[in-house]
């Protein structure tokens, strides 16, 4: 296979998955029962292709030479297969002020280790849900549908990480919103389906507004959309945003007001996309769609899109220090947030979708930290969760398949007994999500807290390296006009200051508690749903049974992977060293914040102790009960209804934003048939009342008409006299 | 003066046809039992057409008549239309006129095409005019004749009191016309109109003149403004109009207004240098667009065809004297505009295109003549037929008679200035007129410039005005449904008729140049009669074509 | 072939479908089927005959500077102060909207398929006289020949809608007419002042749009208090027409009504093709013509596109009527349009001018599949509908691509003009010399950006209520539906679908749609194919009046030659 090129490679990974999803679409009807083969086909086909990928760039990356000690150099591939779009010289006619600024936007790929990363996780996982599927989804009447959107999405998401050009990003940013939208939306009849999808692409409009103008503003800024440098026809080279020539320059990248506000868009779109504060109401309404695709898609892959984008611009936000810490705050509240609604949740699915979230809180807190360590924890832990929440997600599937679709873990329990490959590695995956040494969650999660660690307790490790927010007026920038007010903006300035070791150590703490809760609710929703007295609802029938083999091997795949990846990855740090060749990572304002790896005993025992804790509440509330009694809300008291109408969220929503809008909405459309048309049909009634007052000098009467000739006479001479004189 | 009177009994000759048409219609209606009256007033319009075609092309100037292309183009509309007028009359037939029996109206009276070859002949005359005893004579001889039509034709109690209003309003009409005319004698002390333009350019033009003028004007305009059916003596028409037959509308609404343009006319080519730039323009924009906004104000409310057309006319009258207002501006300026000597063209232009409008519009109505009332086998005996009159009886008419109502919508498409149609042209000629004065100054206000930019926006809003009428005729015809047939019972010559306008319009439509070269040519030779510098050094031919 | 003469290939173009117009009018005595399948022929030759000539406009190297095509002139009426010709051609401005425009036609024929039973030959007629005049005002090189055809569009729209439309038809077709024209008439006096100060200044009578837009750059209209201010008082008068063409809010109240009370073929070309003549008017007479007026005009017209953007989308979240919340939606999306067009930067033009393009096609679809829904269910009201997805699964799939493409989803077409529009509205802020300057642009652009979400917002809960759910079923009109010209597929095997039936696309359906979702994929693909063609025209149009807006903006007023009147 070494005579294929790493770009034809590239290009593979992607392509499959799309021949696959037109395929199926096409030949749905020929291939009846078997319409999952494409897409089995095609996504296995680009996990292959994509762990040839991830092998050559980690020997790009001089991985397994051992050699730690050399700063890590950027290891990056680009192939551009053609020109989506150009405007000559996009420059504002007349403008002679500005630099040539060029729209052109190449449909290139790239790949780094973080994208090769990510293929090797998306297709893998895509190819586990994939297998998983065809048990799950067997005899669906929309089978084809399904397998033709989950190939769809694979491609989507894979392109989506292996873009190079902000537009692209953009692009398959909301197209793997549309792929989840229309799996979301899978059964249609079902009118919560139908507005659970609506409102996942809704709320994720409103994370695309902050991309697509975080957008325009980076290229007004730098001038580009292109992460790679590019070099034009003349020869000269038009540094990309995250190109290696930027790169090199420690100050090449704006902070201030617009640098900030690119930062903060990015957040605000990130926050869409992985269901972060505020934006995270679609995803536990999400859950509405089939199972797999919550695993692929809502546990996995697409939600971690948000946190690709952040580590993907990590250059960016390391110069806006103020931006940074808001994606700490805003992780750490996520996941606390999250847990704690996840508390008192009774469908399992939506345990898992608020674990979800929650999770991907703490990877957005690791990566607030904005040092080399919290990237790269973020992204193992995003590895690991992908591996255990998929797991997860599955094994639910599992258990709802058995249990006739019911979800509730009050109208069940005891199931080990029925389903014991299910039982045990959902046992696993809770493990790993609870952060129980050594499986993987557990690596993960610890990395995450010593990044933290290290900001809030700077002294106690080695200096923190400031790094120092770009120059407004840095070589290669655009030379934008905002700079009166962006050297001075108060909003900036006012971030700035939050970005302190007290906010980092509150923000450990937050992340401890969660570890505890998150511990609490796992193992809750497992005592409910597995321990306990054997109990199956009716529409489960009689002969509720453990899930076919399709179903359990990607179970077990993934138990084996959520077991002992985090142990094997944490311990040859080999993650850590491959991704710090990224390029994004090798900045000098990231790179010069690298730490020696460590194990860190007292972080380690904090968090195995918030685990404890947690799963001791959880067995002391559970363990062996019947899982329908009032625990919960004895336990909580008034919290309980606090958390379990998930903080109001909704109806703050609703209330706040949905319906005013609708109010102002339905005044709009009065006026508009009122008052604007009204006003039309106004003046076209004008010439009509003019005719209704002359037509009464129409009376019919002979010497009227004769007196009014006389007057009209009299009139005019009248007049031309008047204007004879006046000569 | 200097030549004979034979001379100008042959510059005269065509009108001199007419009258012996006129004649021969009359003797032979009388004595030898001649029914085909039309017929006879055909043949003695063609006669004249052939006539005056043998005349030669050279202006010429005898006694009273001057020969130039502005009479000739009247000549040749007047004949025009009166071929194509026949042929309405012809097919004219209506309930009251069927009462008279069969055989009295078949092809028409003698009595009526006599006078209506006389009426043509003393509008010919009035184009050719170029002395005022034989302008008034012209007008005269254009008056009594429609009295007498209007009074021949329809003979119930509406008609009646249709023909006496239009007698006595047009006998005020007549008379300060002609107290006009004596007050211009008394200026100039000649009745020859180019003797008085002369005598007025004339610096000696004294402080009697200074202050008869305007009452002259005034009273002239006055004269002109009945004929044109224009504010302030309009109000006749939608009476008129409606208590007369068809073919009887369609003549009122042309030829009168040929009368009135010529009248207009002449005027701007006498008076415009004397009277200094601000006298003559000024108020006919005014009137032109009262009298645009009046009819088509008032058409908005009309439910009776004939009236909702009478009102129509009015506002065409206003359109045409936009062109008159814009040529009597262009006269007097020196020439420093390029277009406004195209007013009296843009005016010649869009009267013809009017006249084949509604000439074809009144031809479909008297081809259509009555319809059946609503009637079912159980109801009685089936109840008489109704003349078509009101906006409903066209109701679903595309269905019943889909040719009629194809060229009901192409005339009232073509009024309302639908392009490419022959109304679209002239209100082109017209809209680049009126901009056409001053066209490169400042819109400032109370400008001459403002005038006529204000008056060209009248204008197209007016047109926009008039389409909700129009369209509502052809809603009528397209997007309603009846049960109530059409009967068609006009007589077939007013269909030839429809057909032959039909034809006309898209001829114009297509090659609209041929019309409006003569129009030009018309126009041009007015209105260096009164003012030989103007234009000259920037008159339109010294304009490179592209 | 090649002796075909690119000139006569236009005019063949153009007149194809009058021919086929007399052609059904011909078959009319042989029934239905003669009569559309012979409309449809015409329009499937008229349209092989555009793709060929837009074939060959790509292959001819003069035309990527920049050069028209196909030219041709026949004298019409040079008489005196008359110099009106029959002169056609293409340039980059007119290729797509004249291709646009011929694809429109078919779609149109093919949706009316089963919709019109009643009086066919007049209908079909009608709709091959419009597309004659929908290609003829984009291919019209002089002014009055474009005006004659822009004009001309009204008539058969108007009987298209009073006849074969809906409830309140006539007054609709009422309305749209006179509206428009009570606009459009003050657009032809604006024009005809253009030709006359040129003929005045350059002593040359023209009425040839490319020589009067070269000679104004040369004898610009007075923009001075001593000119009178004469620039703007054109432009406004060209804005009365164009505006309300587009339309610009709050000019709009016409189009829904047009809209929903026209007949599907008529909904299609009304929203694809003729909303679009506004916006050509502007690219064709106002930038490169009146430059400084333009410029003068171009932030609160601007502010009027995001005005739009808004109020539509908000306007259109409340409706009950699908159509009408479609037309509504076009109320937005024109938005977007005259937004990036008066942005006046290149990327927001040429996005501008691609956009075109795509809303006609993202509308038309739309229009062409609330037409196909009414056909079977006899109801556009959203909440009596529901469900339809399951029973017309390719109905809806091709609605939600449609959807989709309308609401900018990346990858379809909408998204390509949508984004260049914002991205050059933001360069036009971010331009701006002054705090005040660029924070009301960037406030403006901010919000024809939240604007997307909106479009989202509606578009989606419209898709919600219609496509998914559980089957409503909506009440069914019966045999005696009295409106027989609405009453569609009588006789028909699917033209009653009983609760439950699948009732989808039919062939001549999905003929209807596909070619439009061809090219919603293909421009969404490689808009570059299409940007690229145009991109040198849209730079002409617009260049001067982009530079008359950089010099108001750095407030150093262009030196205008002052042009004494006298």
């Amino acid at each position: 296979m070494n005579d294929l090129s790493p770009s034809t490679l590239l290009v593979l990974v992607p392509l499959l998955p799309l021949v696959a999803a037109v395929l199926t679409v096409v030949l749905g009807r020929t291939l009846g029962g078997r319409s999952f083969l494409p897409a089995l086909a095609g996504i296995g086909g680009a996990f292959v292709v994509a762990l040839m990928l991830l092998a050559g760039t980690a020997r790009e990356a001089g991985l397994g030479s051992g050699d730690h000690d050399h700063a890590p150099r950027p290891v990056e591939m680009v192939t551009t297969l053609w020109q989506w779009a150009g405007v000559g010289d996009a420059q504002a006619a007349g403008d002679a002020g500005s630099s040539a600024l060029s729209f052109s936007i190449p449909v290139a790929l790239r790949l780094d280790p973080l994208t090769a990363t990510l293929l090797v996780i998306i297709t893998g996982v895509g190819l586990l849900v994939a297998i998983y599927s065809i048990g799950y989804m067997h005899g669906d009447p929309g089978e084809p549908r399904f397998f033709a959107l989950v190939a769809a999405f694979v491609f989507s998401m894979s392109m989506l990480v292996a873009a190079s050009n902000f537009l692209l990003v953009y692009v398959f940013w909301e197209a793997v919103g549309a792929c989840s939208y229309l799996l979301i939306g899978f059964w249609f009849s079902k009118p919560e389906a139908a507005k659970a999808a609506k409102k996942a692409f809704l709320v994720n409009r409103v994370g695309d507004f902050g991309l697509a103008v975080a957008t325009f503003l980076l290229w007004l800024t730098y001038g580009t959309l292109n992460f790679h440098d590019t070099s034009l026809a003349d020869g000269t080279l038009v540094p990309g945003i995250l190109g290696a020539s930027r790169l090199a320059d420690a100050s090449a990248y704006v902070g201030g007001a617009v640098g900030t506000a690119i930062c903060l868009l990015l957040l605000l779109a990130a926050c869409g996309k992985s269901a972060q504060l505020p934006l995270h109401v679609w995803l536990p309404d999400a859950m509405e769609g089939p199972t797999p695709a919550s695993s692929l898609i809502h546990a996995a892959t697409m939600v971690t899109a948000g946190v690709y984008l952040v580590a993907r611009t990590a250059p960016l936000f390391v110069a806006c220090p103020g931006a940074l810490t808001l994606v700490s705050i805003v992780g750490a509240s996520t996941a606390l947030v999250a847990a704690l609604i996840g508390t008192v949740q009774n469908d399992l699915k939506r345990v898992l979708a608020y674990s979800t979230i929650s999770q991907l809180g703490y990877m957005f807190v690791s990566l607030g930290t904005g040092s080399l360590l919290g990237f790269t924890a973020a992204i193992f832990h995003l590895v690991t969760h992908a591996f255990f929440k998929a797991l997860l997600f599955m094994g639910a599937g599992s258990v709802m398949h058995a249990m006739g679709g019911v979800i509730d873990m009050r109208r069940f329990g005891g199931l080990r007994r029925i389903m014991p490959i299910t039982a045990s590695t959902f046992l696993i995956g809770a493990l790993a999500l609870a952060g129980v040494a050594p499986f993987a969650g557990f690596y993960s999660k610890d990395e995450i807290l010593s990044s933290l660690h290290a900001r809030g307790w700077a002294d106690t490790h080695a200096e923190h390296h400031e790094s120092a927010p770009g120059g407004d007026r840095a070589a290669g920038l655009n030379p934008f006009r905002f700079a009166t007010i962006s050297s001075e903006a108060p909003v900036a300035t006012a971030l700035d200051a939050i970005n302190t070791p007290a906010t980092f150590r509150l923000l450990f703490w937050m992340s401890l508690i969660t570890a505890g809760l998150t511990a609490f609710y796992t193992f809750r929703a497992v005592f409910m749903t597995f321990t306990g007295p054997t109990r199956v609802p009716d529409e489960a029938g009689h002969h509720a049974h453990e899930s076919p083999p399709s179903m359990t091997v990607p179970l077990v795949i993934l138990a084996a992977l959520s077991a002992v990846s985090g142990w094997w990855l944490f311990s040859t740090h080999s993650l850590a060293s491959f991704l710090a060749s990224t390029p994004s990572f090798t900045a000098p304002s990231v790179a010069a914040t690298a730490t020696p790896l460590a194990f860190h005993w007292d972080i380690a025992i904090q968090g195995t102790l918030a685990a404890a804790i947690g799963i001791v509440i959880a067995a002391l509330g559970h363990l062996g009960r019947r899982s329908d009694g009032p625990q919960m809300e004895r336990f909580l008291g008034p919290f309980e209804t606090l958390f379990a109408r998930r903080f109001f969220i909704d109806e703050i929503y609703s209330g706040f934003i949905v319906k005013p809008l609708e109010l102002i909405a339905t005044v709009a459309a009065f006026l508009d048939r009122h008052l604007i048309d009204g006003l039309v049909d106004g003046i076209a009634r004008i010439p009509l009342g003019c005719g209704a007052v002359i037509r009464r000098a129409q009376s019919g009467l002979l010497q009227r008409y004769a007196l009014a000739g006389v007057i009209g006479t009299l009139l005019i001479v009248l007049a031309l006299v008047a204007r004879a004189m006046g000569q | 003066m200097n030549t004979t009177s034979l001379e100008t009994f042959s510059l005269l000759a065509p009108e001199i046809v007419l009258v012996i048409a006129a004649l021969v219609a009359y003797l032979g209606g009388a004595f030898m039992g001649l029914r085909a009256g039309w017929l006879v007033a055909a043949a003695g319009i063609a006669a004249s057409m052939l006539v005056a075609r043998g005349q030669a092309a050279d202006p010429a100037f005898s006694a009273g008549v001057s020969i130039d292309a502005f009479s000739t183009f009247i000549r040749w509309t007047v004949l025009s239309l009166g071929i194509l007028l026949c042929l309405v009359q012809a097919g004219d037939l209506f309930a009251s006129a069927v009462s008279r029996g069969p055989g009295l109206h078949r092809g028409g009276t003698c009595e009526e095409a006599g006078t209506f070859l006389l009426l043509l002949a003393g509008l010919s005359l009035v184009g050719v005019a170029g002395d005022l005893v034989v302008l008034f004579a012209g007008l005269e001889l254009v008056s009594i004749p429609t009295y007498i039509l209007l009074a021949l034709k329809r003979t119930d109690a509406r008609g009646q009191e249709a023909g006496l209003k239009y007698f006595f309003l047009s006998l005020v009409a007549s008379a300060i016309f002609l107290y006009a005319l004596a007050s211009l004698y008394g200026i100039a002390g000649s009745t020859d109109m180019a003797a008085i333009a002369a005598s007025l350019s004339a610096d000696g033009a004294g402080r009697i003149a200074q202050a008869m003028l305007p009452l002259a004007i005034g009273m002239a305009i006055v004269g002109a403004a009945f004929r044109l059916a224009a504010v302030p003596m309009h109000f006749y028409a939608p009476d008129v109009y409606e208590g007369t037959s068809p073919g009887n509308a369609a003549l009122l609404s042309t030829l009168p207004k040929v009368a009135g343009i010529v009248v207009l006319a002449r005027l701007v080519a006498m008076v415009t240098p004397a009277a200094g730039p601000d006298l003559l323009w000024q108020i006919l924009v005014v009137l032109a667009a009262v009298t645009m906004t009046v009819g088509n104000v008032m058409a908005l409310w009309q439910s009776n065809i004939r009236r909702l057309l009478a009102c129509s006319s009015i506002a065409h009258a206003g359109y045409l004297m936009v062109g008159v207002a814009a040529a009597s501006a262009g006269a007097v300026s020196g020439g420093t505009h390029l277009f406004a000597a195209g007013g009296m063209s843009a005016t010649l232009f869009y009267l013809a295109t009017y006249a084949i409008a509604t000439i074809g519009l009144f031809g479909a109505i008297a081809y259509l003549g009555h319809r059946w009332p609503e009637w079912t086998a159980t109801s009685g005996p089936r109840p008489p037929r109704e003349e078509i009159s009101s906006v409903d009886d066209l109701d679903g008419l595309s269905g019943t008679n889909p040719v009629a109502a194809f060229a009901i919508t192409v005339f009232l498409l073509s009024l309302a200035g639908i392009p490419p149609l022959p109304g679209f042209w002239g209100k082109l000629a017209l809209a680049l007129s009126a901009l056409g004065v001053d066209g490169t100054a400042a819109i400032d206000s109370g400008s001459r410039r403002a005038w006529f930019v204000g008056v060209a926006v009248v204008l197209v809003l007016n047109a926009a005005i008039a389409a909700a009428y129009y369209l509502r005729l052809i809603a009528a015809m397209y997007f309603k449904t009846t049960k109530r047939g059409v009967q068609a019972d006009g007589g077939l010559a007013a269909g030839v008729a429809m057909l032959a306008c039909l034809v006309l319009v898209a001829t114009v439509s297509i090659r609209p140049r041929g019309l409006l070269a003569a129009a030009s040519r018309a126009g041009e030779s007015l209105t260096p009669v009164t003012a030989p510098s103007a234009g000259a050094s920037q008159s339109p031919d010294t304009l490179a074509s592209r | 072939m090649n002796g075909f003469s690119p000139h006569a290939h236009l005019l063949l173009t153009i007149a194809a479908p009058l021919v086929g117009a007399v052609v059904a009018w011909l078959l009319g005595s042989r029934g239905l089927s003669a009569v559309r399948q012979s409309a449809a022929v015409s329009t499937v030759v008229t349209l092989a005959l555009a793709a060929w000539l837009i074939v060959r406009y790509l292959a001819e190297p003069s035309t990527a500077a920049g050069l028209p095509f196909a030219l041709q002139e026949v004298p019409w009426l040079t008489e005196g102060i008359f110099d009106v010709r029959f002169s056609l051609g293409l340039d980059g401005l007119s290729l797509w909207m004249f291709g646009l425009a011929a694809l429109l036609s078919l779609t149109a024929v093919l949706v009316s398929w089963d919709a019109v039973q009643d009086r066919p030959v007049g209908f079909y007629v009608l709709l091959l006289v419009l597309e004659t005049a929908m290609l003829g005002v984009f291919a019209a090189r002089d002014v009055i020949l474009f005006y004659v055809f822009f004009e001309f569009t009204l008539v058969p729209l108007f009987f298209l809608i009073g006849i074969w439309g809906h409830e309140e038809r006539r007054k609709a077709a009422v309305k749209f007419f006179i509206y428009t024209l009570a606009g459009s008439v003050l657009t032809f006096l604006g024009l005809l002042t253009i030709v006359l100060w040129h003929a005045a200044h350059a002593n040359v009578v023209t009425f040839d749009i490319e020589a009067l837009a070269d000679g104004m750059m040369i004898h610009p209209l007075p923009m001075t208090a001593d000119g009178g201010w004469l620039q703007m008082i054109v432009f406004l008068a060209l804005l009365a027409g164009f505006a309300v063409k587009v339309p610009i809010v709050p000019l709009h109240t016409w189009l829904p009504l047009a809209h929903v009370e026209a007949p599907t073929g008529g909904s299609v070309d009304l929203a694809g093709v003729l909303l679009k003549l506004g916006i050509y008017g502007f690219l064709r007479f106002s930038m490169p013509m009146l430059p400084e007026a333009t410029a003068m005009a171009a932030p609160w017209l601007f502010a009027l596109g995001v005005a739009g953007i808004i109020y539509g989308a908000l306007v259109a979240l409340v409706q009950t009527d699908l159509k009408r919340l479609i037309a509504y939606s076009s109320v937005s999306h024109m938005g977007y349009i005259v937004m990036g067009l008066f942005a006046l930067t290149p990327v927001a033009t040429e996005g501008a001018n691609l956009q075109l393009v795509n809303h006609g096609l993202s509308s038309a679809g739309l229009f062409a599949l609330v037409g196909m829904i009414y056909e079977r269910f006899h109801t556009r009201n959203i909440a009596s509908l529901g469900g339809i997805a399951a029973k017309a699964p390719w109905l809806a799939v091709f609605f939600m691509l449609f959807t989709f493409s309308s609401i900018g989803l990346p990858g379809l077409n909408g998204f390509v003009g949508e984004f260049m529009i914002l991205l050059g509205s933001f360069q036009r802020a971010w331009d701006g010399v002054s705090i005040a300057w660029q924070s009301a642009y960037l406030v403006m652009a901010l919000l024809a950006v939240a604007g997307v979400v909106l479009g989202a917002w509606y578009m989606l809960w419209a898709t919600e209520r219609v496509m998914f759910g559980g089957s409503r079923e909506p009440p069914r009109a019966g045999h005696g539906h009295a409106d027989s010209h609405a009453a569609s597929g009588h006789g028909h095997d699917h033209g009653h679908p009983t609760p439950g039936d699948r009732c989808d696309l039919r062939w001549h359906e999905v003929a209807a749609l596909l070619p439009l979702a061809v090219f919603v994929f293909w421009i969404g693909l490689a808009p570059g194919t299409f940007l690229a063609p145009a991109a040198p025209a849209v730079r002409k149009a617009t260049s001067s009046s982009a530079t008359a807006f950089a010099a108001r903006m750095h407030d150093t007023a262009p030196t205008v030659a002052r042009i004494d009147s006298r």
